[in-house]
């Protein structure tokens, strides 16, 4: 799981950092030592669970989950206070440790952030059909999903590629996305998503997809590579 | 590193607990808190100077990882309860500013020693 720590106290994020060292299958993208920083990361990469403190100066953690609304990765507040439960479990979030946390409480939460992470998987597999309906100009037009090569941001268009053609919606490259299923579809850029099976080869900061060039950014590097699993 | 020295403040197990043995972590969280909490002490002086009490309850929260990594909770717990201020006179804030002030300085003398010792 992709984590990200956002906690304005240098000594609360090294602790966490040696705390995420514990379990292997965590993989630390970045920590951030506001939520202003922290919500710019969860906006350009891809972050499975969040190690959130709740008081920051400026905007709090709550006020920081409320805004992700359906971007919302799973999050466990970190705090000091607990004053905060009520407010954090409104939020559906998978747990709430106080400080200062011990290595066996921290890695009880980790188990259950593994559950929701797994039970979320599955359902977007089961959810996801294997073909999107488009508009194209007059006609509402189906795709199978797996004919898609790659999405490219233009404007307040999305061009949609496949083998010989594109199609080109009316939408934001985020609203598509969320439509789109994540075992097959990966953002590699702020205004490019790939369908994972269709990459020809990568080189340094570029993909190749059935000739056409995709740029990959270096915030989006880390889940690419993690994803294709080079051997 | 040499034998570890005595302590009558700080209380390393819980940084222990968590470093695992890894000395770099135990070096860098020890000399923030030597550095940050004569910061922090400074704000809390001048925070209750200007009777800004919100601020003063701030700097409490902020000191709160500080304090429990160098295992100074059972010390401070009840001074930092920022809960237990609202009640509080000018003069029983002020001394628990005080107390805290002390035990904080003592509690960087022994952090000193033991980054020291870390080598």
């Amino acid at each position: 799981m992709d984590c990200l720590i956002i906690d304005d106290n240098q000594i609360s994020r090294l602790t966490l950092i040696q705390l995420i060292a514990l379990d292997p299958s965590l993989n630390l993208i970045a920590e951030c030592a506001s939520a202003k920083e922290g919500l710019n990361k969860i906006l350009t990469t891809s972050v499975d669970l969040l190690l959130l403190d709740i008081e920051m100066p400026g905007m709090n953690g709550i006020e920081l989950a409320k805004s992700l609304g359906q971007k919302q990765p799973m999050i466990i507040f970190t705090t000091s206070k607990r004053d905060y439960a009520v407010d954090a479990f409104d939020l559906k979030v998978v747990d709430f440790i106080t400080k200062p946390i011990s290595p066996s409480r921290f890695l009880q939460s980790i188990e259950k952030a593994k559950e929701v992470f797994q039970q979320k998987n599955e359902k977007l597999n089961q959810q996801a059909d294997d073909f999107l309906f488009i508009r194209d100009s007059i006609t509402v037009r189906r795709i199978n999903v797996n004919e898609i090569l790659f999405l490219e941001a233009m404007g307040d268009y999305v061009k949609i590629q496949v083998k010989d053609k594109f199609y080109q919606i009316h939408s934001s490259l985020r609203s598509v996305e969320d439509k789109l299923p994540k075992h097959i579809f990966l953002r590699v850029h702020r205004s490019f998503i790939i369908n994972v099976s269709k990459i020809d080869t990568i080189e340094g900061g570029t993909l190749i997809i059935n000739g056409n060039f995709v740029p990959v950014s270096d915030s989006f590097r880390a889940s690419l590579n993690k994803r294709v699993q080079i051997l | 590193m040499k034998e570890q020295p005595e302590f009558k403040l700080i209380n390393l197990s819980y940084m222990q607990e968590i470093s695992l043995g890894d000395l770099e972590y135990e070096k860098k969280v020890t000399t923030l808190f030597i550095e940050i909490i004569p910061e922090n002490l400074v704000d809390l002086e001048t925070y209750f100077e200007l009777k800004s009490f919100e601020n003063l309850k701030k700097t409490l929260h902020h000191m709160q990882s500080s304090i429990s990594i160098m295992g100074l909770d059972d010390k401070l717990s009840k001074y930092m309860d920022f809960e237990a201020y609202e009640n509080a006179n000018e003069k029983e804030i002020k001394e628990k500013m005080d107390f805290i002030t002390t035990i904080c300085i003592q509690a960087i003398a022994e952090a000193k020693d033991y980054l020291k010792n870390l080598g």
